[in-house]
């Protein structure tokens, strides 16, 4: 215990003044001296270290130094008011001038800190204001001063929600709520927050080592506090703080005055005492505000947000929030500061205490604020004037019936006020709310609230609608269930609050739909819907996909959608109004269904060869060496016997295939043939344009393979990136930053860096993989998967039966059977390994990573890693299982039509799954609904390379994508890629190369090569485009982007 | 008669192919004579239980809204599947005994994280009638066996 706790402690009551006023000029520069008028910003205090006695001990102490200061708090007070009425007219340099005036001539304190913070970045901007924070502040001291100023800072910056910086400091201070004797003390700085009745003394202990302008407010605002809540210990600072006060000539020891007595004199209530906020928003609801009424511009304007309809409620709380704050113990602050917090009131208790602390902080308080004065009894002259108004007479009444607990009253007078308001009151409503909420008056709540929230789901906002939706058990959802009422309010809750609310609106939904007799919402029939307006709305909004998902009346996704889908058209022909929004939602089911479809194609159809191409390559090759080959068979020389390919089959049929011979005989025509079938297999498998390989390139090892393999781990963020030369990893920060939450920093360090090695040893795979296996098998390239070559059996039944095969487009034909039924052959080997060695191989990594972890933690497990590694393993175990599937050689057969918007999408959402980091913002213009046939797989490919290149070369977060279409041309159809790129020196000598490269055609070694060839590929499938220029890229450098100009035609697009 | 002598029908609602594998090799050894049957997702394992109403059920708590390999459409992963089965367990007015077996030790995303233990405390307190408790479950440990034996001694 210090000195000073000792003589508050022991010192007789009636001595304490004295000893305190002795104990302040014996030790000037002791803790209770030194700070009572800082002379700079930076001599502010903070947080002292003291023991706090008696609650009254601590008042009398501090109040007999303040009375020491009492001359200058009398300039304080006057000087106060003159700012405050300089801000509420939107005056801020005078403002400025003033409080000047008051820090050089009285004292620094927190309080004009903040409102210095405030008139700076008002007047000046943000950046100044944070200039002059550093220049006065944080370069000259690494004082508590440094951390109030800082955070002071930041509360003050422009339309700033306290809310939010309230979970911004609760991030720093992670232990701010819960009861201790510094943070009644940071609470009551930093949010203006009173002390609870624990915390109270030590936050007076606290106030004695501030500024004397700190310490006064302070306790002045525990006095206003501890009166409306009429605590006891209101009755110490009745006795000694309200006599200084009234020295001082404060005001506000009057409105503590009223509020105790309920006396409030005829000439306050009457309104005649000057401007009044509470009197200024009863005109807002009347809707009588005259702009040139002379009131206070700037306190206006934010109290019009506490009541305003046409802004969002968030914005509408930055406005009002943010200027509460600006002069944290001015009265218009604490009254906006009241209702601002009303906004979030969750019980009557709190929105009465609230409506006291607005009496008190306005000199001539309205009849309604008034009526929250827990004594109040009207004068008779005044009564008389509230008779002549019924207004503010139901206001009044209203705010009596909520003191008195009356319920049935307050509800009656509600709707009475109700019926003659123009808008929705946010403040009333969420009174009325409240109050119903309190006395489980369900029928009223969800009655009141869908109506007022079936034009603006926002007005959700203005209610408590956590609370609601925490209070509706699956008892009120039955008792309530003979109407669709709540069923109504919990779809419209369900948006807000998530999981939970849908689980309890399905079982709304479905109960009541049970009690009208049926189990779909299919079954209603139209007439019923067509004369029932709510059950429209109930089906429309209560049988959501992401509701009914939760229902057990569906077997899978497609049965629930299809339900939908039914009962929208039924709703759509039932109801004129709801027709459009029927439709539009039916028609995303449908678009959805489709581009999941799409994408299963797509996915399907990355074994691949252009065979018209081939075809015309191989006509202009190979016709002579057929012609030939027909001549041998013509004059009886056969590659085979005719009966080879039978005896083959009776073979296979039979099991004895190894047991026979079949020999390929040895003579002209099999020599020729088997020169057509080499040149054909070796086109289709590596020709550059046409091939199979240039499309294992462009479809799996162009960054497709890599992105589906490192997913799972990117969406857990295990993995970081190489780097310039790729020898070292970064160690992976994201991990490193939760960890150091709940393990020592070296440990964190140790697994952070793990990580970076486990994204080497993983990357190094996957390349590997791709480089080795994803590769046609030849003799460079002795591992590859893919194996195109002929077993001499197969051969030999070919042999047979082309014989009998008289043209070429037959021959042809006949080929690429034989050559799709033999990859397919090869391909199931390649699935194999890739489900078992690869598997392995990867698997094999994962527990060599979690093993690690384990050792590092010296614990089985390291949550949350160790639960992201688990995640991460078995996402990669289903991208695995879809590799794999690639590798089938049926060839799908794409029938769907698509706009150019939905192939872009289709093609966004494949680019998304391979890079999760990757969020453009996509927007597409010009012509929306042409129709594209049979080209989902060539458009696919190329909004594939499009945005891959987005992806790796633009250099910005978010960047925008825009795709254009123009169909004004006949032929062609002109599609304009266009996208932000940061580094436009750079895009320009991409864009150059491109075009040169295009105009030469000098592409070919690009086509089966990987890494930074994305444009080549792109090249390549625009070379079917019969269009004069169907390929350029230009760079706009004004807007920074990179844009690719296509132009496809018809028969491009019909060929796939 | 022993609890091990009795027989009971079990439900396991598991989407992990190798935990379910683990699982049913497990139980199925240590209680041949009880019939289990197995749901591999959150609706198709409460269509299940309204069926068959288990004695006992296993349940993971991660779980995809449908069979993931089944048809295509809106088909979301529930990070807190476990507790949504609870709920309408609960509305089903089922008897069964329910163990979550979890391969995780954190659900959901920060800053709304929840850790095993306060899920576990969380479901205690709303499901007292049906939740016996929550199981750490690691391929790699066997203490989730034991856990798991003492789960269906109190069914």
């Amino acid at each position: 215990m210090n000195s000073a706790a000792v003589l508050k402690e022991v010192s007789p009551r009636v001595e304490l003044p004295g000893v305190a006023v002795w104990f302040s000029k014996a030790f000037p520069l002791g803790a209770l001296g030194k700070h009572a008028t800082p002379r700079q910003p930076n001599a502010i205090p903070g947080i002292s270290v003291g023991i706090a006695t008696t609650l009254e001990r601590e008042i009398i102490w501090a109040v007999a130094i303040l009375q020491a200061n009492a001359q200058k708090l009398r300039d304080y007070i006057e000087l106060k008011g003159r700012i405050e009425e300089n801000l509420a007219h939107g005056d801020f340099a005078e403002a400025q001038r003033i409080l000047d005036n008051l820090t050089d001539n009285v004292c620094w304190s927190h309080g004009c800190l903040a409102l210095k913070l405030f008139l700076i970045s008002k007047i000046e901007g943000l950046e100044s204001q944070k200039n002059w924070l550093v220049e006065n502040i944080l370069s000259r001291t690494n004082s508590p001063a440094a951390f109030f100023g800082y955070w002071l800072g930041v509360r003050q910056e422009p339309e700033t929600d306290p809310q939010d910086f309230e979970a911004n400091i609760v991030q720093s201070v992670p232990n701010l709520f819960t009861a201790n004797e510094d943070n009644a003390f940071l609470r009551h700085i930093l949010m203006a927050r009173a002390a609870s009745p624990e915390e109270e003394a030590n936050l007076v202990q606290q106030l004695q080592a501030q500024s004397i302008i700190d310490m006064y407010e302070g306790l002045v605002s525990q006095l206003i506090d501890c009166s409306a809540r009429h605590r006891e210990s209101k009755r110490h600072y009745l006795n000694h703080l309200v006599p200084l006060m009234e020295d001082i000539g404060d005001w506000r020891q009057k409105g503590v005055g009223y509020l105790l007595s309920g006396n409030v004199d005829p000439e306050t209530l009457d309104g005649a005492s000057g401007w009044s906020a509470s009197r200024f928003i009863d005109r807002l609801r009347r809707a009588s505000t005259d702009p040139s009424s002379g009131d206070p511009a700037a306190y206006a304007e934010a109290l019009g947000a506490s009541i305003d309809m046409t802004r969002a409620d968030r914005e509408n709380r930055g406005i009002l929030g943010s200027f509460a704050y600006s002069d944290v113990w001015s009265d218009m602050c604490v009254f906006l500061r009241a209702t601002y917090d009303l906004k979030s009131a969750r019980t009557s208790e709190e929105i009465i205490l609230l409506n006291r602390i607005r009496f008190v902080s306005d000199k001539c308080p309205s009849p309604y604020v008034t009526g929250y004065v827990q004594q109040a009894q009207l004068p008779a002259a005044h009564h008389k004037a509230l008779e002549r108004s019924t207004f503010e007479e139901d206001y009044f009444y209203l705010a009596r019936a909520v003191c008195s607990g009356n319920y049935h009253d307050a509800k009656s007078l509600l709707r009475k006020i109700e019926q003659d308001q123009i808008q929705e009151d946010p403040e009333l409503l969420r009174l009325e709310i409240v109050l119903a909420l309190e006395n489980q008056d369900w029928p009223h709540l969800t009655k009141r609230l869908n109506a007022a929230t079936s034009d603006n789901s926002e007005i959700l906002h203005w209610v408590p609608y956590s609370d609601i939706s925490t209070a509706i058990s699956d008892d009120i959802i039955e008792a309530n269930s003979g109407t669709p009422e709540l069923a109504i309010l919990l779809s419209r809750l369900a948006p807000l609050m998530g999981e939970q609310v849908r689980s309890q609106l399905v079982f709304a939904a479905e109960l009541h739909l049970n009690n009208l007799g049926w189990d779909r919402p299919s079954e209603i029939s139209e007439a019923t819907l067509s004369s029932t307006p709510v059950l429209q709305d109930f089906v429309v909004s209560c049988f959501a996909p992401e509701t009914m998902a939760l229902s057990l009346i569906y077997l899978d996704a497609e049965e629930m959608q299809e339900e939908r889908l039914m009962h929208l058209a039924l709703v759509a022909n039932a109801s004129e109004t709801l027709r459009d929004r029927c439709e539009d939602e039916s028609e995303q089911i449908i678009r959805s269904q489709e581009i999941s479809k799409a994408m299963s194609t797509v996915a399907e159809s990355k074994i691949d060869c252009d065979e018209v191409g081939l075809r015309i390559w191989a006509k202009e090759k190979l016709s002579s060496k057929y012609e030939r080959f027909r001549s041998f068979v013509d004059a009886g020389i056969l590659p085979a016997s005719a009966e080879a390919s039978k005896e083959l089959l009776v073979a296979v049929r039979e099991g004895d295939l190894g047991s026979k011979t079949f020999e390929i005989p040895s003579n002209e025509a099999t020599s020729i043939l088997r020169e057509i079938i080499n040149e054909l297999t070796r086109a289709y498998s590596l020709d550059p344009y046409f091939g199979l390989n240039s499309y294992l390139s462009l479809r799996i090892r162009h960054g497709t393979v890599a992105g589906q393999l490192r997913r799972g781990c990117a969406e857990e963020r295990l993995l970081t990136t190489a780097d310039s030369d790729g020898d070292r990893y970064d160690i992976n920060q994201h991990w490193f930053d939760i960890l150091c939450e709940n393990i020592p920093v070296g440990v964190a360090a140790v697994v952070a860096e793990r990580l970076g090695d486990f994204s080497k040893s993983l990357d190094a795979l996957i390349s590997e993989f791709s480089d080795k296996n994803l590769q046609i098998l030849t003799d460079d390239k002795p591992h590859g998967l893919v194996a195109t070559g002929f077993d001499d059996r197969i051969l030999l039944g070919f042999f047979s039966d082309v014989i009998s095969l008289k043209s070429m487009d037959d021959f042809l034909d006949a080929f690429s059977d034989l050559f799709w039924s033999n990859l397919e052959i090869s391909l199931s080997k390649a699935r194999a390994f890739i489900e078992n060695d690869f598997r392995g191989a990867m698997m094999e990594l994962f527990d060599i990573l979690e093993t690690g972890v384990q050792t590092d933690a010296n614990a089985s497990s390291l949550p949350p890693i160790s639960d992201a590694i688990v995640r991460a393993r078995t996402m990669t175990n289903q991208s695995i299982d879809e590799v794999s599937q690639w590798f089938s050689a049926s060839k799908n057969s794409e029938s769907s039509v698509f706009s150019i918007p939905d192939l872009g999408r289709i093609s966004l959402e494949i680019a998304k799954r391979l890079n999760p980091d990757f969020k453009p913002i996509v927007e597409f213009s010009g012509e929306e609904s042409w129709p594209i046939y049979y080209g989902l797989v060539t458009f696919t490919d190329v909004f594939g390379v499009l945005f891959d290149n987005v992806a790796r070369h633009s250099g910005v977060q978010e960047p925008s994508v825009i795709i254009s279409t123009d169909t004004s041309d006949a032929e062609v159809i002109k599609i304009q890629f266009a996208s932000d790129c940061s580094d436009v020196g750079r895009a320009l000598a991409a864009a150059q190369k491109a075009n040169s490269k295009f105009l030469d055609g000098n592409y070919s070694s690009d086509l089966t090569a990987e890494g930074g060839t994305g444009l080549a590929k792109l090249s390549k499938i625009m070379r079917g485009s019969n269009s004069p220029q169907p390929f350029y890229v230009s760079v706009d450098e004004q807007k920074k982007t990179f844009n690719v100009h296509l132009e496809f035609t018809y028969v491009t697009l019909g060929s796939g | 008669m022993s609890i091990q002598d009795t027989s009971l029908s079990v439900l396991l609602v598991e989407d992990d192919e190798n935990k379910k594998e683990r699982i049913l090799s497990y139980y199925g050894s240590a209680f041949p004579q009880d019939k289990v049957f197995w749901a591999p997702a959150l609706v198709p394992g409460l269509r299940s239980a309204r069926e068959i109403a288990p004695d006992f059920i296993i349940l993971d708590m991660t779980l995809p809204n449908y069979e993931q390999s089944g048809s295509n459409g809106y088909n979301p992963m529930r990070p807190f599947g476990g507790r949504e089965f609870l709920r309408q367990a609960a509305r089903l007015h089922l008897n069964s005994k329910i163990v979550v077996v979890t391969q995780f030790e954190t659900f959901g995303a920060a800053p709304n994280l929840v850790d095993l233990d306060s899920l576990d405390n969380q479901l205690r307190k709303i499901f007292p009638e049906h939740y016996l408790g929550a199981i750490y479950y690691h391929a790699s440990m066997s203490a989730w066996q034991k856990k798991l034996n003492d789960a269906r001694e109190r069914c």
